[in-house]
């Protein structure tokens, strides 16, 4: 039959392919990648490349920032400042008028080749000063009103650096041009008035050739930081705008750029891969000089927004390193994960009650006897036990100071004259007391807070447990909107939510006390703080900014201003392969010292 | 392949009465029950009485309800009735053995409900109070969310399905557009609106987007019904047209909206569930059964009973919300009849064929004896 | 035709337009999108404030503002978010991979659910029925992020620490066996005798399969190898004879085997010189040279019946290509899972792929494959318990109908009347319930995204809702709802092909 054969045929057919392929498994390139690597979780994407725009300046950027941009100075882990100076040094040269020079070090290059120098810095001193930018121009007015896009129809000989520099702080206070040495490696910056935090005002700038090349079009990078230098020195409003505009939205990308330019780096890894929200890849830069020459070739950084999912993508080795928002189930189920180590301490936020003095909503804390019988029971001690002792352990300390972070030089100090201490647990008695003695009874406490914060709905509750014991109505007056009715007057009589210390430069203590202050919600004033938060903004010696402090803690407590409860805890987990690992209390938190980093064989 | 149960399936039956009083020939379905004269009302309570899954669903359902409404009280308004159980669902406590639940169903010295059956949260509430707590909103959400969609979907439906014409196409291209947007979707924008203004609010705002299946199927119900010849008597008798949807439409097709409602009321409960979880829902310090395994999912692994015990009462209130559905869709609807067991099959058969044989022996005989 | 399309798409339009001012509106009044410029304490702060009040028009009141929008889509143009980010820009990273999720979910669920739901009415009442009923509204009461969390937590973590050690204990190999002897029981049905012959039957094998598997470590170093191959291919031709037009055509059978057998030729050719350089555009081009092989082979051996021979040579030959392929990336499974960016723990919990991988086309695929795998799972699980209810009733219904009756009565065989006449049918008022189930599903893949850490349009959405951000909000609605509008299209279409009553003019 006519199919017999055809089957027949087909059978040989597959016979001699058996036969002729050998029966091998087949073998051939696989393709994958193989070099060291290590994947840190981090809770949001990735957006801008300069941290310096007031639309970029969030973590998330500024981690990657820290490793494509090498700077003068960063903070380790104690936290204490340090200064870089296989990148540069800086130097005061005179304190009146404030004088300080800047000189790069000849390992600080970008990654194309290009060394960094003065024309980087002078970059960024007009974009940090805005002293070159249009008097009086208002950068909303020349918004396209159909698509709101910023350069549309913006006028070309607009100066506009968008770094929300304000004249009366930082950079913002050196008005003049700073001078560039003949060699092209130093500027020197000179303050029109006082500032202690001189130190801070500048670290690395952005590749000032790169945006010479896309704002003027110039390929040579030589001839672009000439250019540069030229606009800056001689006031080249023309130049000067395509610079501003460049470098206020040509670093911000979501995914990888088109031009490879933007990934220029002075630090030492490369961003070389950026897949849109979920990751993004950085490889060891070749051609980095300095003295963090990294030990792991690849760092991927993922986006993942859930704390639990990190701590699940951690489990199942998809990530290495992990630094989510701390909880006590968090904690423990990464006790049950194998082979990772857990590192549980403070992070740069704490918690505080601050009570409103004037313009509250029933008028309860006008009195100061009022307010320091519901500051005796606030139950500070039980919320540490409840809440925060659970992920930090047997060590959970309160925070017992509004200036200084547990261990820092002068806490022990403060709470010693504070006396703060005597606030530890409630004190029903003392607080009945001090309300009859006042002539009060059952005052009401609207008490704002972030209800969409488990956390902070949880304090909320402990509180209102605990002052009602004492008679203190405590209602509830908590939002998710609770940052932007903090210090409208008449909304309500006590706050409960977080400071966060970015810095340990001392000009950001003042604006929280001072009357009139941007960061004084509870509409507070007293002549003695003001007297002493002038004197701290305008004191260059280390220990009398440090007296101050302590002044001002046991002032502001003596006024019952409000009181601290505890420093939010910060944990890291990472995985037994790297060793190396310690976080900092303040940005960039794991990042600080990604260099020292190493992968070790678990096996 | 072998379709033996789908051959003896029995033939789709008529709902309604015959209308031109002809006596049809019914030998009624084969086991021979049912066949007694019985109200519309009466069938359908013992249809729905013989679904079983439906009757313990029900049983579980009131159980829950009386539970979760007794215990901890009911708090309405500025109406405060306490319950029984002692704690309230916002009291912190002593946390004790890391909030372990003293519920223990092992017999020995320990066994009991002891302080907290369902253990402690963090900062030491009782977790059986803020379940029941959740319960209690989560079930006024479901109801809630039932009533307003099945009032909007009825009138909606009838509406459209009543008068026809331009009343018809402006209802129903509303309804296309509703539709269009999922209920997640409009839920998270509404949660986000007015999530923190209340539970029963919420449940408000759900209700105004849940209803368009349930007046698609009152349109259809309505369309199909309002041709019947009972209808036109109904209205040759003068009958007005509100009487006439209220009083002969509205009850002939009270079976699809009752299915549609309960199916729609299970619908609610997990969607506000999903909204809780993505933070639109209800927002603390209120709470829902969602809310709690939101808030709490980072200790699914660590106290797996503040996870575990709102995961096990939201699963059974939907579960029995839907086999109480679909008891009433088998009661409502005859030709879903549930079927009798195979051996009661063969007896009913072998029954009809032995009348059968008998009749068939007595028409011989009869014959046989004409001819004699 | 033409014109139906055209007239629906209009409609179409019409609700959209009208569905998306609704939306526009709810965001818009949902809350202030410059709340947390008012927390914020930067110096520049009402600067910043007016800036992104200009920047989102802020200033226009919404229901005007809604036609500024419009007037930007119509020229396709989305806008910006709150952020100051190109809303098109986002929505392009993000639409791939939700359509990636929820097409594949879809697709899963329908013909999952639609197997399911007729095997339940074809042993309706029976204790596959039950069972199978109880789970379906088990999986549809399970809020779907719980059944998400615990997948990961089982799924993955706890699936992967197993890989590591791919043991099956005796136990488990009983249980396993003893539960698919049940099932396939179940399924098939008949007489005493003749199931518990099944069920011995599929005892017997599952609990071998099993053991070879733990003792070869097949887990470790998956494959099917050629006998695999060759038995799948040959049982393929005979259940695709079977179905399509039983296996007393004798040439359409032989068709169907020869074109199994040229197949299994290809096994080491392939694997050695084809696939190393795979792409996708040869992948799709063989998979067309296959169907068109295996029809041709069908055609000139199917005698008198050569259309349907063809056909069935060319479903078999389509079904072994797919196992070929299958083939391709368990060769490279191993490479896969061990390589130093898996570590051995293949299963992913977030993200949609692993970075900087690198791998050929196989590695690849597999890796979207090890990251699509579990979110799938999540979102089909609930699809499928409704899907497979209404597959059930519907078939249910139409088995009752008059002219299945008559069917049978002629002395059609079971395969005749269920696939030709019950099918058919059952599965015309199925279509319009996968359309209306694209709703429920995009729900679900905004919960099952979140979970998973896909940055898709579910994340988007979240975000956009959150901050009361507008264009993403609705970047997000009109793509789901032009999915839905277009699923909705494509079941009038097929609800037209199949009812004959139906005339599409």
């Amino acid at each position: 039959m006519k199919i017999a054969r055809y089957g027949a045929a087909i059978a040989a057919l597959g016979a001699g392919a058996l036969v002729l392929s050998g029966c091998s498994a087949p073998a051939a390139e696989s393709g994958l990648d193989e070099g060291t690597s290590v994947t840190v979780a981090w809770n949001q994407a990735f957006f801008s490349a300069n941290g310096n725009t007031s639309y970029g300046n969030a973590t998330a950027n500024n981690n990657i920032n820290y490793l494509t941009q090498a700077g003068f100075w960063y903070y380790d882990n104690t936290p204490e400042l340090q200064w870089d100076e296989s990148f540069g040094t800086v130097e005061l040269e005179s304190e009146d008028p404030l004088t300080v020079k800047y000189t790069l070090a000849d390992t600080a290059k970008w990654s194309d080749g290009e060394p960094v120098d003065a024309a980087d810095l002078l970059l960024s001193w007009a974009a940090l000063s805005k002293s070159l930018d249009t008097p009086d121009f208002d950068a909303t007015a020349f918004t396209d009103q159909e698509t709101g896009e910023f350069t549309d129809e913006f006028p070309t000989d607009v100066v506009y650096f968008d770094s929300g520099a304000t004249p009366d702080s930082g950079l913002g206070l050196v008005h003049d041009t700073p001078e560039v040495s003949d060699d092209g490696k130093s500027v020197t910056m000179v303050y029109s008035q006082p500032y202690v935090d001189w130190q801070l005002a500048l670290n690395g700038p952005l590749p000032a050739h790169i945006i010479a090349k896309h704002a003027l079009g110039i390929e040579d990078g030589d001839e672009a930081k000439a250019a540069v230098i030229d606009a800056i020195e001689n006031d080249d409003a023309e130049a000067l705008a395509k610079l501003s505009a460049d470098w206020n939205s040509g670093f911000n990308y979501t995914s990888m750029p088109e031009d490879e330019d933007r990934l220029v780096s002075s630090g030492p890894y490369l961003i070389t891969d950026f897949a849109a929200d979920e990751y993004i890849t950085l490889k060891a830069n070749e051609a980095y000089e300095g003295k963090f020459a990294p030990h792991i070739e690849e760092v991927t950084v993922r986006f993942i927004p859930d704390p639990l999912a990190a701590a699940q993508a951690l489990a199942n080795g998809e990530v290495d390193v992990i630094q989510p928002q701390a909880t006590a189930d968090l904690v423990e189920q990464l006790e049950d994960i194998e082979d990772i180590t857990i590192n549980t301490g403070v992070g740069g936020t704490y918690e505080h009650v601050d009570l409103q003095i004037d313009q509250s909503k029933n008028g309860t804390f006008a009195d100061p006897l009022v307010r320091e019988a519901f500051l005796k029971v606030v139950p500070r001690q039980e919320i540490l036990d409840k809440l925060i002792a659970p992920i930090t352990g047997d060590g959970a300390e309160l925070r017992g100071s509004f200036n200084f972070v547990p261990g820092a030089e002068g806490y022990d100090e403060s709470l010693e004259t504070s006396g703060i201490a005597d606030y530890a647990e409630v004190d029903v008695e003392g607080a009945k007391a001090l309300l009859a003695e006042a002539g009060v009874t059952s005052p009401e406490v609207c008490l704002l807070y972030a209800s969409n914060n488990p956390r902070r709905v949880n304090e909320f509750a402990l509180i209102q447990a605990s002052a009602a014991q004492a008679g203190f109505n405590v209602t509830d007056c908590g939002s998710e909107e609770w940052g932007g009715l903090l210090g409208t007057p008449g909304a309500y009589d006590a706050s409960l939510f977080g400071w966060q210390s970015t810095s340990l430069g001392v000009s950001s203590v003042g604006p929280n006390y001072e009357t009139g202050g941007i960061n004084n919600m509870s509409f507070y004033s007293n002549p003695e703080v003001d007297a002493l938060v002038q004197e701290l903004n305008t004191s260059f010696d280390h220990d009398r900014q440090i007296e101050i402090q302590v002044e001002l803690d046991k002032l502001l407590l003596d006024d019952a201003f409000g009181i601290t409860i505890f420093q939010h805890p910060e944990v890291t987990a990472f995985s037994n392969t790297l060793s190396g690992v310690s976080s900092s209390p303040l940005a960039p938190t794991v990042f600080w010292n990604i260099w020292d980093w190493e992968v070790v064989e678990a096996e | 392949m072998s379709l033996n149960s789908s051959i003896i399936e029995p033939i789709p039956g008529e709902p309604t009465p015959d209308i031109d009083g002809t006596p049809v020939e019914d030998r009624g379905p084969i086991d021979g029950r049912d066949t007694k004269g019985l109200s519309q009302g009466q069938i359908v309570r013992k249809r729905f009485f013989r679904h079983r899954a439906a009757v313990i669903s029900l049983a579980v359902l009131v159980f829950v309800i009386v539970l979760s409404y007794s215990s901890v009280g009911l708090h309405v308004g500025g109406l405060h009735l306490a319950g029984w159980w002692p704690w309230h669902w916002t009291t912190p406590l002593p946390v004790v053995d890391r909030g372990h639940p003293t519920l223990n169903l092992v017999p020995g010295p320990d066994f009991g409900i002891g302080p907290h059956p369902f253990g402690q949260d963090e900062i030491g509430r009782d977790v059986f109070a803020i379940v029941m707590r959740g319960a209690q909103q989560s079930i006024m959400i479901m109801v809630i969310v039932g009533i307003v969609s099945t009032f909007i979907g009825i009138v909606f439906g009838a509406l459209s399905g009543y008068y026809r014409g331009w009343v018809d196409s402006v209802l129903m291209r509303f309804t296309d557009v509703i539709i269009t947007i999922p209920f997640l979707v409009v839920g998270a924008v509404i949660g986000n609106m007015i999530g923190n203004l209340g539970a029963a609010l919420l449940a408000v705002g759900l209700g105004l987007f849940s209803w368009t299946s349930l007046a698609r199927i009152i349109r259809g119900e309505f369309l199909s019904l309002r041709e019947r010849e009972f209808v036109d008597a109904a209205r040759l008798s003068g009958a007005s047209d509100r009487r006439i949807i209220f009083k002969h439409i509205l009850p002939n097709s009270i079976g699809v909206i009752t299915v549609s409602a309960t199916l729609a009321m299970a619908a609610a409960i997990l969607g506000e569930t999903a909204l809780s979880y993505i933070g639109f829902g209800v927002k603390p310090p209120d709470t829902s059964l969602g809310t709690i395994i939101s808030e709490n999912q980072a200790a699914f692994n660590t106290r797996p009973w503040i996870f575990w015990w709102p995961g096990v009462f939201i699963v059974s209130i939907a579960l029995c919300v839907n086999f109480i559905g679909d008891g009433l869709r088998d009661a409502f609807d005859p030709r879903q009849k549930k079927m009798p067991s195979a051996r009661a099959f063969a007896r009913a058969a072998s029954r009809q064929a032995l009348r059968d044989h008998r009749a068939a022996t007595k028409s011989a005989k009869a014959a046989n004896g004409a001819k004699v | 035709m033409a014109s139906f399309i055209l007239r629906r798409l209009f409609a179409a339009a019409l609700v959209l337009f009208a569905a998306t001012f609704i939306m526009y509106l709810l965001v818009a009044y949902s809350g202030d999108p410059l709340k947390e410029l008012y927390e914020s304490q930067a110096p520049n702060k009402e600067a910043l404030i007016e800036a992104r009040s200009d920047l989102l028009n802020l200033d226009v009141p919404p229901i005007l503002r809604y036609f500024l929008w419009l007037g930007g889509v119509v020229h396709g143009d989305f806008g910006y978010t709150v952020q100051g980010l190109s809303v098109n820009e986002v929505l392009a990273n993000a639409a791939a991979s939700t359509i990636q999720l929820v097409t594949a979910a879809e697709i899963i669920a329908i013909v999952i659910g639609l197997i399911v739901g007729i095997a339940t009415a074809l042993r309706q009442y029976s204790g596959f029925d039950y069972s199978i009923t109880f789970l379906a509204f088990l999986f549809f009461s399970l809020p779907v992020f719980w059944v998400a969390v615990l997948l990961k937590q089982y799924g993955a973590i706890a699936f992967n620490d197993w890989l590591a050690e791919p043991t099956i204990s005796v136990p488990v190999t009983i249980g396993l066996a003893l539960l698919s002897g049940f099932l396939w029981m179940s399924i098939l049905g008949g007489p005493p005798k003749r199931r518990w012959l099944t069920f011995g039957v599929a005892t017997a094998a599952t609990a071998a399969i099993l053991v070879f598997f733990d003792l070869t470590q097949w887990f470790a170093t998956p494959s099917i190898g050629i006998v695999g191959v060759a038995a799948t291919a040959v049982g393929a031709a005979f259940l695709v004879t079977a179905v399509s037009t039983g296996l007393r055509q004798r040439r359409t059978l032989y068709g169907a085997l020869i074109t199994a057998g040229i197949g299994v030729a290809l096994y080491y050719p392939m694997l050695t010189l084809v696939f190393p350089m795979m792409s996708w555009p040869l992948l799709i081009a063989l998979a067309i040279l296959a169907v068109v092989v295996g029809g041709l082979v069908g055609w000139f051996i199917g005698g008198n019946h050569r259309a349907a021979s063809a056909r069935t040579s060319a479903i078999t030959a389509f079904l072994v290509a797919g196992v070929l392929a299958l083939e391709g990336y368990l060769v490279w499974w191993s490479a896969y899972a061990n390589a130093s960016r898996i570590g051995g723990r293949p299963i992913a919990t977030v993200g949609s792929q692993t970075p900087s991988l690198g791998g050929n086309f196989w590695i690849q695929g597999i890796d979207t494959f090890t990251h699509l795998l579990l979110p799938t799972i999540a979102i089909v699980l609930i699809s499928i318990a409704s899907l497979s209810r209404y597959a059930r009733a519907s078939m249910l219904e139409v088995l009752g109908q008059d002219y299945i009756r008559t069917a049978k009565a002629k002395g059609l065989s079971g395969r005749t009347v269920v696939v030709r006449h019950g099918l058919r049918n059952a599965l015309i008022p199925v279509m319009t319930i996968i359309a209306m189930d694209i709703g429920a599903l995009i729900g679900g893949a905004v919960i099952t995204e979140q979970v998973f850490g896909w940055k898709g349009m579910g994340q988007l959405f979240v975000q956009g809702v959150r901050s009361v951000d507008p264009n993403p909000v609705m970047a997000f609605f009109l793509v789901t709802g032009i999915l839905a509008v277009l699923f909705n299209l494509i079941a009038d279409l097929l609800y037209a092909s199949l009812d004959p009553r139906i005339r599409v003019s």
